[in-house]
């Protein structure tokens, strides 16, 4: 009676991932298609986008599979995963990125909300160039765009 | 089936560098310019570039391998935005993160929402609107003061301070009123900010004219809390297109600052226009009678009234207050007296819902006045004097007028005695609690068995009269507190 979704990843390495109800409802695009009047035993083939390719949708898979079990193994692995900060491992904070992008396009909540956490972490205290370098941005405000928005004259009040 | 999948294992990177080498290189680096330390820290970089990391079963095909992508670029508006609302509020100007690039710079000032400006420039240009497009609060009052009127290039400066109002004046301005900005260029300011498409909620402003009030109520309809400083009389006729009003609060006169004055027509006009305000301030304000009982009758759902520094030298006004059908609290602040002349007793009659009065850094000296204050606010349920100067025992046993009293708070009444308070909260038959903080004729040995009798009835006492020998008893041994003596001595 179960209802099969299949994750059909296009690009450098194609797979399809199978995913169990338990798994598939965590995505906010998909859980809906449980509550359809699909016939039961039919295979749903969702198609997802060549930007993300198979071993990011790998990673997303284990985070639901492990909070899907609610294993004692998931606290560790958040931590390893999640702090890139304590490591600076630049593969990691791209994978970090990709994983951020696709769980937004998979309408995964939780998960966006755990990496845009983590990299906010990894911001945290660090100065415009050292962010600049870290991640290629292209500084293109003028000095004097930078001076006046250093010393404009306006005081915050916060939020 | 449930999903299962090799763990990944992790490529060590072959080149790790440590993050020492960046700060490193552009902390030593000679040149001060921004982007030639960026180019350097790049430079240094460069050789990691080169490496690929190693394949594995796991494909690891970023293809945004090369160290020349922005990695940010692909993450939309809305990712980043989130990011960037996790971060701290950075106070340190050095740390902020809107300094990366244009495009963080523009996300960092959507998230503002509170402003204080200092430069009025910033707003005519336009700058200020479409940085923070989502500002909800606004204070321009420091902003319309002129920094430098004087052609004298470097004045001697000296900072004014007035509340949350500073400027630099120099030392031979006599009149300040040169300093504010010109009502035009106040007003062309407001019609800025009313284009600039902000759901704007409140705002602070010194020395606008109604057509600049217009001019901003046109486009920010949802405008909820307006403080209008050197406000007069012609201004009000604008404020009408302000529906939304919850939150007004007029400066007219401030003393050694600006005249303005705020009478009766301006006070009549404003409950007219204003039916739906909740909280009122007049502070500064001229008016008598007629003005007040004109906005009792009309704003139906006031519920707090603050008459601050008042001008009303008319006198009468008390009388007004009984036409206010919801008011709950009434607040007078640094008045020099109550009422000159509140009218007959017969004519004044109590406010219906009145259920706290404040009387703050008043003078209460006027006996005539404060009879006829507590004739009106006799169905009070909470009472607070502080700092009040006048209040001997004669004045306060007016406060026997007072019906419902169930807590009273009394600070830095420095002439009340003991026998004066006795005599007036036994009045009470209803009184649940107290406080009685620094006021240093009230000692405790005047303490009567009637009273000490009263204390062990109340819900709640706070009984601190006497905080000078209080504080002294505290620093006894210590050394501290003494006159004269010596501190240091010689070698």
């Amino acid at each position: 009676m179960s209802k099969i979704i299949v994750l059909k990843c296009v690009g450098h390495n194609p797979k399809d991932f199978e995913l169990d109800e338990a798994v598939a409802v965590q995505f906010g695009c998909i859980k809906d298609l449980f509550h359809s009047d699909f016939d039961a035993e039919s295979k749903i083939v969702v198609d997802v986008p060549m930007k993300f390719n198979s071993y990011i949708i790998g990673r997303i898979l284990e985070f639901c599979s492990s909070r899907a079990s609610f294993s004692s193994d998931r606290a560790y692995w958040e931590q390893d995963f999640f702090h890139p900060c304590r490591e600076p491992n630049q593969r990691k904070r791209k994978e970090l990125i990709a994983i951020m992008e696709a769980s937004e396009y998979l309408g995964m909540e939780s998960l966006v909300e755990l990496t845009t956490q983590s990299l906010a972490n990894y911001l945290k205290g660090k100065n415009p160039l050292t962010i600049r370098s870290l991640w290629k941005v292209e500084g293109d405000l003028t000095a004097e765009e930078e001076a006046k928005a250093l010393a404009m004259g306006v005081a915050k009040l916060g939020h | 089936m449930s999903f299962r999948e090799k763990m990944p294992t992790s490529p060590k990177s072959p080149l790790r560098r440590r993050r020492s080498s960046w700060t490193g290189s552009w902390l030593n680096h000679p040149t001060t310019s921004f982007k030639e330390v960026v180019s350097a820290v790049i430079q240094a970089q460069s050789p990691r570039s080169t490496s690929k990391p190693q394949t594995s079963d796991f494909d690891f095909d970023f293809n945004f391998d090369s160290s020349k992508v922005d990695r940010t670029l692909s993450l939309p508006d809305s990712l980043l935005l989130r990011i960037l609302q996790k971060l701290p509020d950075s106070r340190n100007n050095n740390n902020d993160v809107s300094l990366v690039c244009k495009r963080w710079l523009s996300l960092q000032g959507r998230r503002l929402r509170t402003l204080k400006l200092l430069d009025y420039d910033f707003l005519l240009s336009e700058k200020l609107v479409s940085r923070f497009p989502k500002l909800t609060s606004i204070d321009l009052s420091n902003a319309c003061m002129n920094p430098n009127p004087n052609p004298n290039p470097n004045p001697p400066r000296i900072l004014l301070c007035h509340k949350s109002t500073s400027c630099h004046v120099s030392s031979d301005s006599s009149n300040w009123e040169d300093n504010l900005l010109p009502s035009e260029v106040i007003d062309r300011g407001l019609r800025v900010l009313g284009r600039g498409s902000c759901d704007l909620l409140k705002l602070v402003v010194t020395n606008a004219t109604e057509l600049g009030l217009l001019g901003l109520a046109e486009h920010c309809s949802d405008l909820q809390e307006l403080e209008l400083r050197k406000c007069n009389d012609n201004l009000l006729r604008g404020i009408a297109a302000c529906e939304g009003l919850r939150v007004l609060r007029l400066v007219g006169s401030v003393e050694g600052l600006y005249t303005s004055s705020v009478s009766d027509i301006g006070l009549t006009i404003l409950a007219q226009g204003c039916k739906g305000l909740v909280k009122l301030e007049l502070s500064g304000c001229e008016g008598s009678f007629d003005g007040i009982k004109a906005i009792g009758q009309c704003c139906e759902v006031l519920e707090e009234l603050t008459i601050c520094d008042h001008r009303m030298d008319d006198g009468g006004w008390l009388a007004g207050l009984s036409y206010f059908g919801s008011l709950k609290r009434l607040r007078v602040l640094s008045c020099r007296k109550i009422d000159s002349s509140p009218g007959p007793e017969k004519m004044l009659r109590s406010c219906p819902g009145l259920e706290s009065l404040e009387l703050v850094r008043s003078c209460l000296n006027d006996k005539e006045g404060l009879r006829a204050l507590f004739k009106v606010c006799d169905g009070v349920k909470r009472v607070y004097i502080q700092d009040c100067w006048g209040l001997d025992d004669d004045s306060f046993s007016l406060a026997k007028a007072f019906r419902k009293v169930r807590f009273v708070s009394l600070e830095g009444c420095s002439v009340l005695t003991t026998g004066g308070l006795e005599s007036v909260i036994l009045h009470w038959e209803e009184l649940e609690s107290m406080r009685v903080v620094s006021c240093k004729n009230i000692k405790d040995s005047e303490i009567s068995p009637a009273l000490s009798s009263l204390f062990s009835l109340l819900k709640e006492l706070t009984w601190r009269p006497d905080t000078r020998s209080h504080l002294s008893s505290k620093l006894e041994g210590a050394g501290i507190g003494k006159r004269g003596g010596k501190f240091f001595k010689k070698r």
